[in-house]
């Protein structure tokens, strides 16, 4: 909230995804009022993350992109100006990822298994309280 | 009395990772190499022997990675340098036990916390003197 003015601060969302875009997951976000930019599941998205500043990462994957997912993962904890940046997982590859969800949550990632839209909403809004 | 600048050699399959690495422990005074892991260039390894190695192994069932570790510890140059294994594959390495430790290799799982892999590193490195 920005004080003095009584305008709500619009949360800046940063979508990594192999989907293409504008992608449900783009649209469900935007329409419960987030801005988003949208980087693809490759090569840049530490660029991409330092470059646009935004106030939660989430990053969307399946279970055959699972190996790209954990090097973007790898990369946004592994750089001093990205470790603290929120991260929301969203994916359906339940069985390999549930196995981290510990060791995610200590590194501030969400994880989130094939969420419906309010689901998704309230993990992302979740994940950016304090 | 000036220290030894520590060489430690980065293994993966990603440029974007590879420059985490740089960055991060070049930020901590190490000299860093790096190497695409489908290169298995040991001559370049031989020719500049690094005191610790970052080797990725995403998950079981990783020829290439589990590969380089069979060739880096059946080499002479690197048969004993520390490795340290960046992996995903947390079941498959819990399953291994004591034997990757007997190895001298320890295990940072991905995605790692930076604190946790310099102080993984600095055991790695300390066990050496």
């Amino acid at each position: 909230m920005t004080e003095g003015t009584g305008e709500m601060k619009v949360r800046q969302v940063l979508l990594i995804s192999a989907e293409p875009v504008p992608s449900v997951v783009a649209r469900v976000l935007a329409a419960a009022g987030f801005a988003v930019a949208s980087s693809p599941l490759a090569a840049g998205v530490g660029e991409a993350a330092r470059e646009s500043r935004p106030d939660i990462v989430v990053l969307v994957y399946s279970s055959e992109q699972r190996h790209r997912a954990w090097n973007v993962l790898t990369i946004l904890r592994g750089a001093r100006a990205l470790r603290a940046l929120p991260v929301v997982v969203v994916t359906n590859d339940a069985g390999k990822t549930h196995a981290f969800t510990d060791a995610f949550a200590r590194l501030g990632i969400t994880v989130l298994i094939g969420p419906d839209d309010v689901a998704l909403v309230s993990g992302v809004a979740a994940a950016l309280e304090p | 009395m000036p220290t030894t600048q520590r060489h430690i050699l980065a293994i993966n399959d990603s440029d974007e990772v590879l420059g985490v690495f740089r960055t991060l422990l070049g930020e901590e005074g190490y000299r860093v190499t790096t190497q695409r892991y489908l290169l298995k260039d040991m001559e370049a390894i031989r020719a500049d022997p690094p005191d610790l190695i970052i080797l990725d192994y995403m998950w079981a069932g990783d020829d290439a990675g589990w590969s380089m570790l069979q060739m880096l510890r059946m080499d002479r140059t690197t048969g004993k340098t520390p490795i340290v294994l960046c992996t995903g594959a947390k079941r498959e390495i819990e399953e291994l036990g004591d034997h990757l430790t007997q190895q001298n290799v320890r295990v940072v799982l991905k995605p790692f916390d930076i604190d946790e892999l310099l102080a993984v590193i600095t055991m790695a490195l300390g066990g050496e003197e």
